[in-house]
């Protein structure tokens, strides 16, 4: 798996999506109250299952989960608009199946909602909002989304504070318009 | 907001970082120059509050420690802690400055652990820990203070706040002598002896856990994240790459190999030795004893598996010392110690492996040695008791054959089995079963002092009982319990116990696929042995089936030359041999062959078995020649560099002896199989195949030399152990009733023999179908013995059948087809259709001579021939056959063999028609001594004999 080829990206796109959400579907009817699931996680059992574990090395790992991190974003804005997740902002669709999820959080972010700031933020600065999906979606460390997008750690650093900070005010100010 | 404005409050943030925050209101001022808006989205953006979670119909997606790991921004509160900033991210999460606030003020450190696993389980593990960990006070171990669960659920755990630098930053900065580095790890390994003594492991010691500080006394190592690896973790076992928990493990050169799932052992203090052994020779050297390029967790398995260099001869870095002369030596052994890959090849303890470095520092001598196998197998034994006894058991009944093969693949065991198979091998070769029994009970006994009797134990109880304590003392380690159920089922089936073993083999699998995954090398192992226990069983379908999984899991995991995967092609190319399906068994086998010799070495016991397993597969394609000189080559081997009673010379004596058989040197056959047949007696119990094998190939050696009497025991005795053994339905009985048929054909007594081939042929079809190489075989015994009975049209048909079959099935260049189409051949003429009879023996003798030209095969067909030539009236050219005929068999049979009878008989009845009454005399006076009394399927009996002889006598 090697990035430039554009046949190439969408071919993984594409079965890390259905894996995804394969995935996604098994984990979801075996969820237990009180279990919380990571995207990350789904985003690991998708590398087990899509690569060929003898044969790839850090790099392509760094490569796929850029994509993966995509794919997963998908999906889950996928499940929210199909749970008929309410767009307005800051509506919290919580639980329809999960009676406890509520670990006592007063605050929390609709997945819609943060996927709109993100395409918000891809408008502003595009590679700044593709960290944070890499990161938050993918599970990526610092080192690995620089290898993936060809840039420094600390630029990547940087990009990650400053955008997580924006995304917090726009969401906080989504909330407090509702 | 636009891009130009998001990027210049990017700008600003990033060179905010050098800024102390008392400065930061007035360096923002400078750096925003007057743009007012731009200074109000910068001090927004400093002050948002970044939250954790997020819920979305009933999946709960996490983002923390991302969203919620925060640089600058004031305290976000964890319990009674309040966030300042963040100090590091880890293998497990992030670890923040905090302060506390209640009952006491001060700072701590506090590592919050992302979601995805269970709070409440991860909390009671810690909490079991922490009363331990509680106890723990030494100066060099970080406090753990506290641990519990955020309002949004995470566990998070409080420690000693420590401000330092990791030991081999320090090093890297200072380069201190050798002797302060030694010192400075003769102090970390103080604060661990402490943590041990107190029943804790550590588990993931590595450079960041370990901090240098300052303090009243001076520098001072703090060892930290006690304790938390085995709350968090699930098994003792971390795995490589894990993302579960968010990130990726950190480095893991530190790893031991069983914390890496690379061997099968659990973890206990010497996983600390091992990590202690890497950071020595890292403070020692400057570098790491396994540089990891790739992070793959094949690329650790190999690396782990790769020699290390001595810290010594190493190329320094980061400014670390020379070390010269004995202490540089000395340093090496204890390094190298420290990190041996099995566990009970480092120094016991942390407090072992502290006491020789002090030793390097003081000059004296110190206690690391490569051990000798003595010392290793004594200390194995005691470490270890039902993993040794498994070992002896297997080891002892090996006599030195082929399951130290297997052993191999327990790679925990290998070097202690081999150790103890040499042993075994020097003991005396005379009573073998006495001396294994006596070396169990001895090895027993020391292993597990409550179980010592003084009655000697059979072998098989011994497995038996191992079997069973399996399941009890190693319940919970499955993959190690996994392992010794194969090789026990190994050694059952080289016992002979089939159904034990396969029953073992299959648990085994099942253990290896559920703990291991479908895909797992181990899986590979078990297929592998399934197949074996298939062919047992002759069901050749499953066999091909399981050893193609086997090796389909081997490609995808191994390096194609990995001789392993020669193993699974080997086998699969016996199954498929077995099925008739020469040419792909023939390319399996060549490339299992290819493998091995590269690997191996040409004179390995495993190349020497692909060997035998080509000259098999030639075998069946009737090329004898070739596979004899295959079969030769293996024996010659063996002779050379085995004992003289081992039981794989019994296997090579078997194949030549068959080779010599079917080439017609039939006193050497015989030779060999009693040979052979005498060796697997001796250390092999009765009705084990392979001593019914050597019964049956002995017996019908004798039968071919017209001993029948000796002979019909021995094929009536492997006729009923294969019975016994296997049950009826089995192509080893119906091989076995197919000889012992046509023995009983040759004494006359057609009934008995009629309904023996019979039986052979219904099994035949049941286990393999119509489309089998064997089924000629028998159809062709079956008309042959029509024939003799008188059944003239039944035998054509049937001989019919049999040679068409070898045609569909590709064989009609096979030597067994001459010699069916020659008894059609006879059929016809019996029937009078004499041409059509002739056209049969020359093309039976054509497949013949192409097939075989040196064998005596031909012999039969060429006295057919002649005979029909010569009653067709043409006894000139008959003559030269029949001669060639009568020589090839007085070359090739003993003096006085039915055979020769018949083709002195034959001959003479040529010379007879041709009027040389005198030269056929000699030749009638000779026959009629030794032809048979009773017609068979010979052409002369003695009535027919006497009666030429009185023909001529009269005259």
């Amino acid at each position: 798996m090697r990035r430039g080829t554009p046949t190439a990206h969408t071919a993984v796109f594409e079965a890390t999506y259905a894996q995804l959400r394969s995935i996604a579907r098994n984990l979801l009817r075996r969820e237990r109250p009180g279990h919380t699931l990571q995207p990350t996680e789904l985003v690991h059992h998708a590398w087990l299952k899509l690569v060929d574990q003898s044969r790839v090395t850090w790099s392509d790992r760094a490569h796929f989960l850029n994509i993966a991190g995509r794919a997963m974003r998908q999906v889950l804005v996928d499940h929210a608009r199909r749970r008929g997740a309410s767009k307005r902002p800051g509506a919290l669709d919580r639980v329809t199946f999960n009676e406890e999820a509520g670990h006592g959080v007063a605050s929390g972010i609709d997945v819609m909602a943060l996927h709109e700031a993100l395409e918000a933020l891809t408008l502003l600065d595009s590679r700044a909002a593709r960290v944070v999906e890499a990161r938050v979606f993918g599970g990526m460390t610092v080192q690995e989304v620089a290898h993936a997008l060809d840039v420094s750690t600390r630029t990547v650093e940087l990009d990650w504070t400053v955008a997580r900070r924006w995304l917090a005010r726009e969401l906080k100010e989504h909330r407090d318009e509702s | 907001m636009n891009p130009e404005r998001f990027a210049a409050i990017k700008r600003v943030i990033g060179s905010l970082d050098g800024i102390a925050p008392a400065e930061r209101s007035a360096y923002l001022d400078r750096a925003c120059a007057g743009d007012a808006s731009l200074r109000a989205d910068v001090e927004s953006l400093m002050l948002a509050d970044v939250p954790s979670i997020i819920h979305t119909g009933g999946l709960a997606v996490h983002l923390a420690p991302m969203l919620a790991a925060d640089h600058a921004a004031p305290g976000h509160r964890v319990g009674p802690y309040r966030l300042i900033e963040v100090l590091g991210e880890g293998g497990m999460g992030v670890v923040y400055r905090a302060e506390q606030t209640t009952p006491i003020h001060r700072e701590v450190a506090l590592k919050l652990v992302p979601f995805g696993m269970d709070t409440a389980t991860v909390l009671s593990r810690f909490e079991s820990e922490r009363q331990a960990l509680a106890m723990m006070n030494h100066p060099y171990i970080a406090q753990a203070l506290d641990a519990g669960a955020g309002e949004d659920g995470r566990p998070y755990f409080v420690m000693e706040l420590v401000r330092g630098e990791p030991v081999t930053d320090y090093c890297g900065r200072e380069k201190p002598g050798l002797s302060a580095r030694l010192r400075l790890f003769l102090q970390i390994c103080e604060g661990i002896q402490h943590a041990h003594q107190r029943g804790i492991i550590h588990r993931d010691l590595k450079p960041s856990n370990v901090l240098l500080t300052r303090s009243g006394a001076g520098l001072v190592p703090k060892i930290i994240d006690f304790g938390i690896a085995k709350a968090v973790k699930d098994t003792g076992r971390t795995l490589f790459m894990s993302t579960l928990d968010g990130q990726i493990v950190g480095t893991p050169e530190y790893m031991s190999p069983e914390q890496a799932g690379v061997i099968d052992a659990g973890l206990d203090t010497r996983s600390d030795v091992y990590s202690l052994g890497v950071m020595l020779y890292e403070l020692v050297s400057g570098r790491r004893p396994y540089e990891l390029n790739r992070r793959t967790a094949i690329d650790l398995e190999r690396a782990l598996r790769a020699p290390v260099v001595p810290p010594s001869r190493i190329e320094r870095k980061n400014g670390a010392p020379t070390t010269r002369g004995q202490a540089a030596r000395d340093l090496d052994a204890v390094v190298l110690m420290a990190i041996e890959r099995l566990p009970d090849d480092r120094y016991a303890s942390v407090e072992q492996l502290a006491d020789d470095v002090r030793r390097v520092l003081e000059h004296r001598p110190i206690r690391a040695r490569r051990p000798t196998w003595t010392y290793r197998a004594r200390r194995f034994v005691r470490r270890n008791a039902v993993g040794v006894a498994m070992a002896a058991v297997i080891a002892a009944l090996l006599v030195g054959g082929g399951v130290a093969v297997v052993l191999q693949r327990n790679r925990a065991v290998a070097s202690e089995a081999r150790a103890l198979n040499e042993a075994i091998r020097a003991r005396a070769e005379a009573d073998k079963a006495s001396a294994v029994a006596r070396f169990l009970t001895d090895l027993f006994r020391e292993s597990d002092p409550a179980q010592a009797r003084g009655a000697a134990i059979t072998a098989r109880e011994l497995l038996d009982r191992g079997a069973q304590r399996l399941d009890t003392e190693l319940a919970s380690q499955d993959a190690v319990r996994a392992t010794l159920m194969d090789t026990i089922g190994v050694v059952y089936r080289q016992l002979g116990m089939i159904d034990a073993s396969e029953k073992i083999t299959t648990d085994a699998l099942d253990i290896r696929r559920r703990v291991l995954g479908a895909q797992a090398a181990d899986v590979a192992i078990s297929l592998d042995n399934l197949g074996q226990i298939a062919r047992e069983r002759t069901r050749y379908d499953q066999a091909e089936q399981r050893h193609r999984d086997a090796l389909a899991i081997r490609r995808r995991l191994l390096d194609p030359m990995d001789p392993a995967v020669a193993e699974s092609l080997s086998n699969l190319a016996l199954a498929l041999r077995e099925r008739g399906k020469y040419d792909e068994a023939e390319t399996a086998v060549r490339e299992a062959l290819a493998i091995r010799r590269a690997r191996l070495g040409p004179e390995h016991n495993d190349t020497l078995a692909s060997m035998n397993v080509l000259g098999d597969i030639e075998s069946s394609r009737g090329r004898f020649a070739d596979a004899g000189r295959l079969y030769e080559e293996v024996l010659a081997s063996r002779r050379r560099n085995l004992p003289p009673n081992h039981p794989r010379i019994a296997i090579s004596l078997n194949n030549v002896a068959g080779t010599r058989a079917r080439a017609g040197r039939l006193a050497e056959a015989e030779a060999m199989y009693r040979e052979s047949l005498e060796i697997r007696r001796k250390i092999l119990p009765p009705d084990h195949p392979d001593v019914t094998t050597s019964e049956l190939n002995l017996g019908s050696t004798l039968h071919d030399l017209g001993r029948l009497d000796e002979a019909e025991p021995l094929l009536r005795a492997a006729l009923a152990s294969d019975r016994r053994h296997s049950g009826d339905q089995n192509m080893d009985v119906a091989i076995d009733l197919n000889n012992l048929a046509s023995l009983l054909e040759d004494r006359g007594q057609f009934k008995e023999a009629g309904t023996l081939y019979e039986e052979s042929l219904s099994i035949r079809l049941a286990l393999q179908g119509e489309m089998h190489p064997s089924i000629p075989t028998i159809l062709s015994n079956i008309g042959r013995l029509r024939f003799t009975e008188g059944a003239l049209a039944e035998a054509e048909r049937t001989l019919q059948r049999a040679i068409s079959l070898r045609r569909a099935l590709k064989l009609e260049a096979h030597p067994r087809q001459a010699t069916t189409i020659a008894w059609l051949g006879r059929v016809f003429e019996a029937r009078g259709r004499l041409a059509e009879a002739e056209q049969q023996y020359k093309d039976a003798l054509r497949i013949e001579r192409t097939a075989d030209p040196s064998g005596p095969g031909a012999a039969g067909i060429l006295v057919s021939l002649g005979h029909l030539m010569v009653e067709r009236g043409d006894a000139a050219h008959a003559e030269p056959l029949l001669r060639e005929a009568l020589t090839t068999r007085r070359q090739s049979l003993p003096a006085g063999h039915r055979a020769i009878a018949e083709a002195e008989a034959a001959l003479a009845d040529c010379l007879i028609r041709q009027g040389r009454t005198r030269d056929a005399a000699p030749l009638l006076v000779s026959a009629a001594r030794t032809a048979p009394p009773e017609p068979t399927s010979l052409l002369y009996s003695k009535r027919t004999v006497l009666t030429l002889l009185s023909g001529i006598q009269g005259k």
